[in-house]
């Protein structure tokens, strides 16, 4: 059995492939071992987009965000005032994605951006900022930005499977490890959809908290 | 967080040495996530957006192109 975050439980075969023969039991393993630090890294993903949605859930009212004081990220585009970060959403690595706010002509503008670090060949190439999602309604971009992000965990999700497919193909030719690819496969979408699932029900008790704590 | 990023913007497009140097066709994400210097999420996150084209081959698996990693690099 594989926990959550990759674990091992040894010698416990996942309950859905009780009865597996051999074969089975070392194609599991040897597939979970190639794919540990991206199922890892899913788990993070979906831990972390979460965390997102509770923060969703708990903006602060309008007028009563916090005014000054925070990091600003100049626009690309030139000529035009430059963002300033609300509040780090997630962080890997290289990357942050921030949700950030500046006064455009049309009032309050919002926008999620990924910032890679300045020394990557991809922010030489483009910039250090990606604008993810824009718009005059935080919660709204939040929300457009969530489900973005699921499509996102829903490809990455399928290049792992593809990986497990391919691996076990080549360890394991001519044998039907059919069932150790479902499971494996079903295992990862449940911790990509996981990160998704219990979101008001489970932190309700923490919104209020939330709503204080989080201002933009 | 802030300050320098507007100057380090389009300092230099040239592409990291292990793009250049080789004669591969194509990088699975892993790989591309190495030669932009990004996370691999940003990767699944570009070609979902579509700012990255990327093929589908051998039972599914993801592999980005050399042309579209130069293209992204804008080293073309």
């Amino acid at each position: 059995m594989i926990k959550r975050k990759g674990q091992q439980r040894d010698g416990v075969a996942p309950p859905s492939l009780k009865r597996m023969s051999d074969t089975e039991h070392a194609a599991y393993f040897e597939a979970f071992a190639a794919i540990k630090g991206d199922y890892q890294a899913l788990c993070l993903i979906g831990d972390k987009l979460r965390e997102v949605e509770t923060t969703a859930c708990g903006l602060a009212p309008l007028d009563s965000q916090p005014q000054g004081g925070h990091a600003e990220l100049p626009d690309s585009a030139g000529g035009r005032s430059p963002w300033e970060v609300c509040a780090s959403l997630m962080r890997l690595n290289n990357n942050e994605v921030l949700l950030c706010k500046r006064v455009s002509e049309h009032g309050l503008e919002y926008a999620v951006i990924d910032q890679a670090s300045v020394a990557s060949a991809y922010a030489k190439a483009n910039g250090p900022l990606d604008v993810l999602r824009t718009g005059d309604n935080p919660r709204q971009v939040l929300r457009d930005y969530l489900r973005s992000e699921r499509e996102t965990l829903g490809l990455m999700t399928n290049d792992i499977t593809a990986n497990v497919r391919l691996l076990i193909a080549e360890r394991f030719p001519k044998q039907d490890l059919r069932r150790v690819v479902n499971e494996i496969t079903r295992m990862c979408k449940k911790v990509a959809h996981l990160g998704f699932s219990e979101t008001l029900t489970e932190f309700a008790p923490n919104l209020q908290k939330q709503r204080r704590g989080v201002g933009i | 967080m802030s300050g320098n990023h507007e100057s380090a913007k389009v300092a230099d497009p040239t592409p990291p040495q292990g793009l250049t140097q080789t004669d591969r066709l194509a990088y699975s994400v892993g790989e591309t996530a190495e030669l932009l210097g990004v996370h691999y999420f940003s990767v699944y996150r570009l070609i979902q957006r579509g700012k990255l084209r990327a093929c589908r081959v051998l039972r599914g698996k993801l592999l980005v192109p050399r042309s579209e990693l130069l293209k992204l690099l804008k080293a073309e």
